[in-house]
């Protein structure tokens, strides 16, 4: 279901829906109704959520619940939404963001 | 959902729902957004998505909330999900949903956003791996997953416990569990509260079910935690912490959970200069309302946890308080056995924190300060020495400190570092936090990007959830 990486999370007792898939950085990630696309992007492990801009420090979820801005990621083109807030759809691209490669848009633009 | 409503609901959670279906039945214009996809607030996230053979694992309350929230999305109720709230400017609400700006107007606003877990800065908090306990079981709701490796759950109260069973009935066993609370003997608290422990009877039984039952699975349980620390590179290592005897011990884990109970969101209400006030005992800023939730702004009330935290079975009652006022004010008779039963529950509900209160104290965040190399400010990645150089420097306030050390100016605008600023300045400085205060927030509550700015749907075009 991951491929070669080792996830974050491993699914429990789910078998009562239906998976479909998204894409995490190109690869495909099985994921759930439900889940929301920081879920996803855990399910696929590996490499670090997310790179800040400051310092390239390593970051992930941290409050699941729209408040801390850690699991900031790329959806379907669009940077800088919050994971845990989006719920994951068939067919998602998601894309991890890796610091000041996050792209020019990354900030508030007040 | 048309364009002007007699009230808008900020939150589908207990408190929102409730409130919306009393509104509902006096026959006026109700329309309740919430940032989430479906209804059921924190406490019952994802409730709908769940088969009922499916939330049976996540224990009895979560049933009985599924089927509140069904029962909401069956009344009538117009409600957008995915909607988060911008700015809101007199009666006129912006909110964002799909990557529109859309707008409402509404005669009255009821808050009833909930909490947030209690931001608990220590060394190493900010690797990945690290999260909140409550935010760990919000994925569990949601996804029923559970850590793939090894982890340690860290902290103190009700909800951690309810977590570890949670994961147990999932097949998943933490390493420890790690008890930070501050009060050594909690059963002589509850000596002190007979009483109400005995008209708590239920919940005091589920409290002591969840203690048999991770003894049953024979999770270590370590009481007396204190400095702890999280270590890693790429993401989480090793917990270190120190025993109640004082020696030093860790254990290596790819995640750690911690949870040091929860606090109101004040977000929305000091955007709209709601006065607040310093709960010292509770070390967080909650609304000053009055008997019926309504704030010193007129016509705004806050409800539910977002109030003040009494927990999921009292967000309710604070909600049919402000939804009875609330009919009152537009010229309907308030239901007042309604009103009555309210009171006694939410007198009830009190008596109970009082205990938890006493008896669950958060030992790390209220037990020692700030450890130096703790990141207060995740965002700009500001340390508490850092902070602690500029109090010495004078910064006497939140919004000095923001000055000086950018802690509080990134993404999430001062949500998770505020509380703890406020606590570290008032402790270096000597001054009463009440005098620190807390950070100035102001909207748009999300940082919006040029596109959304750019794109405000028109008044009536609106899309339902
Ligand atoms: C992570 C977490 C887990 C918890 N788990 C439990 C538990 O298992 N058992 C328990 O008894 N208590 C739990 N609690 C305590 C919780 O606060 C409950 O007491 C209960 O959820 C309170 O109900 P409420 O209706 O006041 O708020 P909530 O249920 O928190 O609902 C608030 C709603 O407001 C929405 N909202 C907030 N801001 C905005 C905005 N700007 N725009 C749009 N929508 C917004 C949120 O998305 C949310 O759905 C938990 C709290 C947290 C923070
Ligand atoms: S995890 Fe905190 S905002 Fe998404």
């Amino acid at each position: 279901m991951t491929g070669p990486a080792t996830p974050a999370l491993l699914r429990r007792a789910k078998a009562d829906t239906v998976a479909f898939m998204v894409t995490v950085d190109g690869l495909p990630v099985q994921v759930h109704p439900g889940d929301s696309v920081a879920v996803a992007v855990l399910c696929a492990g590996g490499k670090p959520y997310r790179r800040a801009v400051l310092g390239d420090a390593p970051r992930a979820p941290y409050c699941m619940m729209g408040a801390c801005f850690e699991c900031l990621v790329q959806v379907d083109g669009v940077p800088n939404r919050q994971g845990c807030l989006v719920p994951a759809r068939p067919g998602m691209r998601i894309v991890r963001q890796n610091g000041l490669n996050a792209g020019p848009q990354e900030g508030p633009a007040e | 959902m048309t364009g002007m409503v007699d009230v808008a609901i900020i939150g589908a959670g207990p408190a929102g729902m409730a409130a919306a279906q009393a509104l509902h039945v006096h026959g006026l214009r109700v329309s309740v957004l919430d940032e989430r996809a479906g209804p059921g607030g924190n406490v019952h996230a994802a409730a709908l998505d769940h088969p009922p053979e499916g939330a049976a694992l996540l224990g009895r309350d979560y049933v009985r909330g599924a089927q509140a929230a069904r029962a909401f999305a069956q009344s009538g109720v117009p409600v957008a999900y995915g909607a988060s709230v911008s700015r809101i400017e007199g009666e006129t609400i912006h909110y964002l949903q799909h990557g529109r700006l859309r707008q409402i107007t509404a005669g009255r606003l009821m808050l009833a956003t909930g909490a947030i877990e209690r931001p608990v800065p220590f060394p190493g908090w900010h690797l990945p791996g690290v999260m909140g306990a409550g935010a760990f079981q919000l994925m569990l709701k949601q996804s029923r997953v559970v850590p793939a490796g090894g982890y340690v759950l860290c902290g103190t109260g009700p909800l951690v416990l309810l977590v570890a069973c949670q994961l147990l009935a999932l097949g998943s066993r933490p390493l420890a569990l790690l008890e930070t609370n501050a009060v050594a003997s909690p059963v002589r608290v509850g000596a002190a509260h007979l009483s109400t422990l005995a008209r708590n009877a239920g919940a005091v039984a589920k409290g002591l079910s969840y203690m048999a039952r991770l003894r049953l699975a024979g999770v270590p349980v370590i009481s007396g935690v204190t400095g702890v620390e999280a270590k890693g590179g790429e993401t989480l290592q090793s917990v270190h912490y120190r025993r109640r005897d004082g020696a030093t011990a860790s254990l290596d884990a790819g995640m750690l959970l911690f949870h040091e109970g929860v606090i109101p969101g004040t977000q929305l209400g000091l955007a709209l200069d709601c006065r607040h006030r310093w709960d010292s005992d509770q070390q967080c800023l909650v609304p000053v309302t009055d008997e019926w939730g309504e704030s010193s702004r007129a016509g705004t009330f806050i409800v539910g946890d977002a109030a003040g935290i009494l927990g999921a079975d009292a967000a309710p009652h604070s909600a049919m308080l402000a939804a009875q006022r609330i009919a009152q004010q537009l010229g309907h008779r308030p239901d007042a056995r309604a009103v009555a039963a309210a009171r006694r529950a939410l007198e009830q509900a009190s008596g109970f924190r009082r205990f938890l209160d006493a008896a669950y104290r958060p030992g790390v965040a209220f037990g020692t300060p700030i450890a130096d190399e703790a990141m207060i400010c995740r965002c700009e990645q500001v340390t508490a020495a850092t902070l602690r150089a500029a109090v010495r420097d004078g910064a006497r306030g939140p919004a000095q400190a923001k000055a000086f050390s950018r802690c509080g100016m990134g993404l999430c605008q001062g949500r998770i570092c505020g509380n703890a600023a406020t606590r570290l300045i008032a402790a270096d400085s000597g001054l009463d936090a009440a005098a620190v205060g807390g950070h100035h927030v102001r909207f748009p509550l999300k940082p919006l990007s040029l596109a959304e700015l750019a794109d405000e749907a028109p008044q009536t075009e609106q899309a339902d959830g």
